[in-house]
């Protein structure tokens, strides 16, 4: 079965609402691309990847090309290799280019799994858990967009969240970055964190990111985790720019105010597991790592869990910005990760990838289904999308 | 002698507002580079008090998309103590000359004049715009810059998502619009792109009709693709576009080709460019010294009064016919209102860019808005109040007091 027709189409993705600032960069807003790929075989099969990196990277020409040169005409088959149902590595003739095109991966597990019948699930290795705890990651800057609020504002939305049925949710902190002096900032970190935690209740995880919004400023740090000890965070993401002193100092500022908090941080890591982080994992400096889903890709998210096999790390695959269809792709890593901890949720509307699985008590039911179980809604695709559908010539 | 005004109080608040209403309005989509422009936007409103009791106003946007609060600080702090008149020389109610010991602090942060000439319009009872000149026109025409790639924030409507909102900026009021073109460069196939580019323009002129002027920035999109350029501006001339912005990064050769299809086919329509750099960069003049750039555009908050001022004036000097298009996007409430301030005292001055944007939180009844045009009010300095109920009530717990 050969890959006879590729097309590049963006939708656009929809939050249920206007999302701020972070530590660093301006409003993420309310819209964004999904770059999608679908990739079509002489078999009647189709698989689908989002080529959001690329693009952020590149061009639409460009993309076309690597697509072009990468896939069109490839056997299904030969994409991936397979042993016993899992897979264990990238086709041979397909490897170098998955190597430097990771988001690619993707595509062919859909593929491969629709054009045997088994799911992305099965090819990570089977199913782990029945439903993939998802929180909620729209809690960025709200106080900025809703001045006369404050840091009600992020209460306010971290109640609705609740509402809406998660059970965990990932609060933006960082704000002496940037965009505040660096101690106010930190009281509006503190203020917002209790905040939302009297809005959310006890029995309910709360994550914080800081995005590097601490850098330099160990001290406002170390005041950040003592005014928020009350408030039982989970895990406290990017505080500081991954370095092992600065980890280190964490650790000892935890044990010294009894933060129970997991340090997870790697979203940035671009070739993981690279030489710091390989440091903070053999120091036992972090406990959960976060290379992007569809960045880092599957066929590199399994040497990572390879590797991170025998330490205390856990899985905590980075995923916004991937939209939709990081939903599905984080879904089936989480429900066959061992380590895996909660999905990183958009709340991105549905577009044309659907159904989306049940979602219940804060998380989403394991429903194993050909490839990545994602179906596209052909109708609406034409109706309101295929207008920008690009071919690969 | 000038009576003394001592800077004693400088607070930084970010203000926000919203293209059309909150969690309602418009989104503005990206251009031929960069992804959305947004829903929501802000000022980063500066408000400089003085010991006798006078307050003037500046957006430090410009600092704050380059680098943090803590260095917008630092850099407001060097003017607490000073008098208000220490920054330029004065004579006669006019600016004269920058003192060298502020030059470089104004060049780099060009949001900092726009508060000491409304601070010294303030003191003199002046209009900011007086400062510089007699005033050469009692309103400035503005276009509507929000016409962004709308095709791509509501795909099915293709062009006509476009044509839509410029249709409604017409009935908002504005006589000239902008539309981001440049399809080619990133986000479309290039055939396609420059096939959208076409499209949008026709149909916009069909919706707005033919006394409205449109505008067409591809912010550089056609890069490396020179046949395509001449394909757009071939097929586009009877749409009879005001001016062609950024259509390719400036450099002579591909200018040079590009007024020649200008000339054939579009003769009417004025090559503009020239954002960045504050219009000093060799190329820009040895694109006027060929005749190829019919319009420069740095930025109007970036630039700041002065350094506009005599940038325009050595273009005067050199017997150039190029023109004043001052960029502000960016900068919305307050830079356009120093738009108009320069527009008002600025022969070569064209047209005033506008985000349309409104903030409840100003006051500025002198700028009154009829026909696509704004008047240049005769208030003091820059001619913008605060709503001190409003600002206590929502702003105040966000400000940061430079001491």
């Amino acid at each position: 079965m050969k890959i006879t027709e590729i097309s590049v189409t963006p939708v656009p993705s929809y939050y249920p609402k206007e999302l701020g600032k972070n530590a660093f960069s301006d409003n993420i807003g309310k819209q964004r691309l999904e770059w999608i790929v679908r990739a079509r075989t002489d078999g009647g099969v189709e698989g689908v990847t989002i080529a959001n990196r690329a693009i952020r990277q590149g061009r639409v020409e460009d993309l076309l090309k690597l697509l072009k040169t990468s896939l069109l005409g490839r056997e299904v088959n030969s994409l991936l290799q397979v042993q016993n149902g899992v897979v264990t590595g990238p086709g041979a003739d397909v490897a170098r280019t998955f190597r430097s095109t990771r988001w690619m991966d993707a595509l062919a597990f859909d593929l491969y799994g629709k054009a045997h019948n088994v799911s992305a699930i099965s090819l990570l290795g089977g199913k782990v858990r029945d439903a993939v705890p998802a929180y909620d990651t729209t809690l960025y800057f709200q106080d900025f967009l809703v001045p006369e609020k404050g840091a009600k504002q992020v209460a306010e939305e971290a109640a609705e969240a609740k509402a809406a049925g998660y059970r965990a949710l990932k609060i933006k902190t960082g704000r002496g970055g940037r965009w505040m002096m660096p101690e106010a900032g930190m009281r509006r970190d503190v203020d917002v964190v209790l905040g939302v935690r009297e809005a959310v209740g006890e029995d309910f995880h709360i994550y914080v990111d800081a995005n590097f919004g601490y850098d330099d400023r160990l001290d406002l740090l170390e005041d950040f985790i003592r005014e928020t000890i009350s408030a039982n965070i989970y895990w406290l993401e990017e505080m500081i720019t991954h370095d092992v002193a600065g980890y280190r100092a964490m650790r000892e500022m935890q044990a010294k105010h009894g933060s129970k908090a997991l340090l997870v941080c790697g979203e940035t890591d671009r070739d993981p597991i690279s030489e710091t982080f390989r440091h903070l994992i053999e120091d036992d400096l972090i406990d959960g790592y976060q290379p992007d889903i569809v960045g880092a890709g599957y066929l590199r998210w399994i040497e990572i869990e390879q590797a991170l096999h025998g330490t205390e790390v856990r899985s905590i695959p980075h995923n916004f910005g991937n939209g939709t269809f990081g939903t599905f792709a984080t879904l089936a890593f989480g429900a066959a990760s061992k380590t895996f901890v909660s999905l990183e949720d958009e709340r991105n509307l549905p577009h044309i990838f659907g159904p989306f699985p049940p979602f219940k008590d804060g998380a989403y039911q394991v429903e194993e289904r050909p490839g990545l179980g994602i179906a596209i809604d052909e109708d609406l695709f034409q109706a309101k999308y295929a207008l920008h559908e690009w071919q690969v010539e | 002698m000038l009576e003394k005004h001592i800077i004693k109080d400088i607070r930084i608040a970010p203000v926000e507002t919203y293209f059309g209403a909150p969690g309602a309005g418009r989104i503005v989509g990206r251009n031929s580079k960069g992804e959305n422009y947004g829903h929501n936007q802000r000022e980063w409103l500066v408000q400089v008090t003085t010991d006798s009791g006078l307050t003037g106003v500046t957006n430090a946007r410009p600092a704050m998309n380059r680098d943090k609060l803590t260095a917008l600080y630092a850099t407001l702090q060097l003017l607490l103590g000073r008098d208000v008149f220490e920054f330029y020389s004065v004579s006669g109610s006019r600016v004269t000359g920058v003192n060298p010991r502020w030059e470089e602090l104004l060049r780099e942060n060009g949001f900092i004049d726009f508060v000491i000439f409304d601070l010294m319009g303030r003191a003199l009872d002046v209009p900011a715009y007086r400062l510089l000149g007699d005033r050469v026109r009692g309103w400035v025409e503005s276009y509507d810059s929000t016409l962004y790639f709308q095709d791509m924030v509501h795909p099915e409507a293709g062009a006509s998502a476009v044509a839509r909102e410029a249709k409604d900026a017409v009935a908002n009021g504005w006589r000239a619009m902008k539309l981001k073109l440049g399809r080619p460069g990133r986000w479309f196939e290039p055939n396609a792109g420059v096939a959208r580019d076409i499209e949008v323009v026709h149909a916009v002129r069909e919706a707005v009709g033919p006394e409205i002027r449109i505008l067409v920035d591809a912010n550089n999109g056609y890069d490396g693709k020179l046949p395509l350029l001449e394909t757009f501006v071939h097929e586009t001339g009877p749409a009879k576009t005001f001016w062609m912005e950024e259509m390719v990064t400036e450099n002579v050769a591909d200018y040079r080709k590009l007024k020649e299809w200008r000339d054939r086919w579009s003769p009417e329509t004025m090559l503009v460019d020239g954002e960045g750099h504050r219009g000093r960069n060799t190329i820009y003049w040895q694109l006027m010294e060929e005749g190829l750039l019919d319009g420069i555009q740095p930025d109007m908050l970036d630039m700041g009064f002065w350094p506009f001022h005599t940038l325009a004036r050595d273009i005067e000097d050199s017997g150039y016919a190029t023109m004043i298009c001052p960029h502000n996007y960016n900068a919305a409430t307050i830079g356009l209102r120093g738009d108009i301030q320069f527009g008002a005292v600025t022969e070569r001055f064209v047209i005033a860019e506008d985000s349309t944007l409104h903030f409840d939180l100003y006051n500025m009844q002198g700028y009154e808005f009829e026909n696509g045009c704004y008047q240049v009010p005769s208030a003091p300095g820059l001619g913008i109040e605060i709503d001190q109920e409003r600002y206590d009530r929502v702003y105040r717990q966000h400000e940061t007091v430079v001491g």
